[in-house]
């Protein structure tokens, strides 16, 4: 169990955690269940915290909420698809790891006491290092079920590409991945097989510069030295 | 344990919040107010205590309420009671915007209160305003840091960096007491699964 993790179900019950300890912790209740045991019963407790400070609002309050939750639209139940990739698994245990890196900072001395982070590969670990900078930007785009995230660090000077629910390609395809600036020719980030996005899903790619954009497109196997059609995905680099 | 809620005494059996909050899910107003009237005085009053401003708490009510039933379809039952997890939303809600107010006026005025919001003070202002004596026996049963670091954070809305700086405590040793603050808290209400 990964101690310095379980400790935060307190401060996260009581929503006094930093927003990026919140992500990690989220994170790893995906797969604590004595951690979800625990945070449901702290729910309860801080439930009473609550009850105990009740005071009715002013009795038109109703109407006002109850006229409005008729003209409000509600979200369609969430089917829940049991597809399972491995990359929706390990991502958890990667943001996990990069808040213990960003919060503790003792990357080496962490890595050989807890157990949990030494499965993870050297690249997890610089991949999480700069998930966790403090200067971590993140950009994101989503298509229907596709998305693609970039966190990239200035100081840590490389970034990390999260992509999800991209589809397969056939053999003699590969997925490239582009920086492109402002002016001048896109620069080639990596070129990943679309078996592998589907194991992995994040992909260190180096420094982005002064990139504007990253783009994805779909190239013949070994990838291009430049791009050869539009791009699939792109996303705008914040 | 003393439920804090008897249901009223009938013969016929109230809906559970739970099934309320099913029935909600499948667009059933009526469920929907119904949940709204056992529920509005907890909500109502946590918001009120973490942002002080009732006309700020009677909006988050509002809007925590409006999420309740765009968002039903997203409560799962055996995560955990549909009592926690509105008053979950409620709690989060209320320090967003806390947070928020605060940090668009003078975010750095927070770590230097020190001086001007005494922190017993605080503590003692909760103590007053339980109206729960089980809840205030049980908070009184904690360690001075552990209720100072559980208080704080759940009716102040402070973080537990917050919390560290204003008790001049390490914010590891805060993140410990919040938690073994409410191991102890949670015994004491007799909170069991």
């Amino acid at each position: 169990m990964n101690v310095e993790l379980h400790v935060m179900v307190g401060a996260y019950t009581l929503d006094a955690l930093e927003e990026r300890e919140q992500i990690a912790f989220e994170a790893h209740l995906a797969g604590c269940p004595m951690c979800a045991g625990e945070l449901a019963e702290f729910q309860d407790t801080a439930a009473r915290l609550a009850n105990a400070v009740a005071v009715a609002p002013p009795p038109q309050l109703r109407a006002t909420v109850l006229d409005a939750a008729a003209r409000t639209t509600q979200e369609r139940p969430v089917v829940q698809l049991h597809q399972g990739s491995r990359w929706r698994q390990r991502l958890p245990m990667l943001v996990a790891a990069a808040a213990v890196l960003g919060v503790l900072g003792a990357v080496g001395a962490y890595i050989g006491e807890h157990d949990r982070l030494t499965d993870l590969r050297e690249a997890d670990v610089r991949e999480a290092a700069v998930i966790a900078a403090d200067d971590a930007v993140l950009s994101e785009i989503r298509q229907g079920d596709t998305s693609v995230k970039v966190f990239s660090s200035d100081q840590m000077d490389e970034a990390v590409v999260v992509m999800a629910g991209v589809p397969p390609l056939e053999q003699s395809r590969d997925y490239q991945m582009w920086a492109v600036p402002a002016k001048g020719d896109p620069r080639s980030l990596a070129v990943v097989d679309s078996d592998d996005v589907a194991t992995s899903g994040s992909t260190l790619v180096g420094s982005l510069d002064n990139a504007q954009m990253l783009a994805v497109t779909v190239e013949p196997d070994g990838g291009s030295p430049l791009p050869t059609r539009q791009p699939v995905l792109s996303v705008q680099l914040g | 344990m003393v439920d804090p809620f008897p249901l009223p005494v009938s013969g016929v059996s109230e809906p559970t919040l739970s099934d309320l909050l099913v029935q909600v899910a499948r667009g059933d107003e009526n469920a929907f107010a119904g949940l709204y009237d056992r529920m509005v005085a907890p909500v109502h009053g946590l918001a009120r205590r973490v942002v002080r401003d009732p006309a700020r708490a009677e909006e988050i009510t509002q809007e925590v309420f409006l999420q309740v039933w765009r968002t039903a379809s997203r409560f799962q039952p055996e995560r955990g009671s549909a009592r926690s997890w509105l008053l979950t939303l409620a709690h989060r809600r209320a320090v967003d915007v806390v947070r928020h107010d605060q940090a668009s006026t003078n975010r750095e005025a927070r770590y230097d209160w020190s001086g001007g919001r005494d922190t017993d003070v605080v503590d003692d202002e909760v103590t007053m305003r339980l109206e729960h004596e089980q809840v205030r026996r049980c908070l009184g049963s904690l360690t001075e840091l552990q209720r100072e670091a559980v208080t704080l954070a759940y009716y102040g809305g402070y973080t537990y960096g917050e919390v560290s700086s204003l008790l001049a405590v390490n914010p590891a040793t805060i993140k410990t007491r919040m938690r073994d603050g409410l191991i102890r808290l949670r015994d004491c209400l007799g909170v069991t699964r």
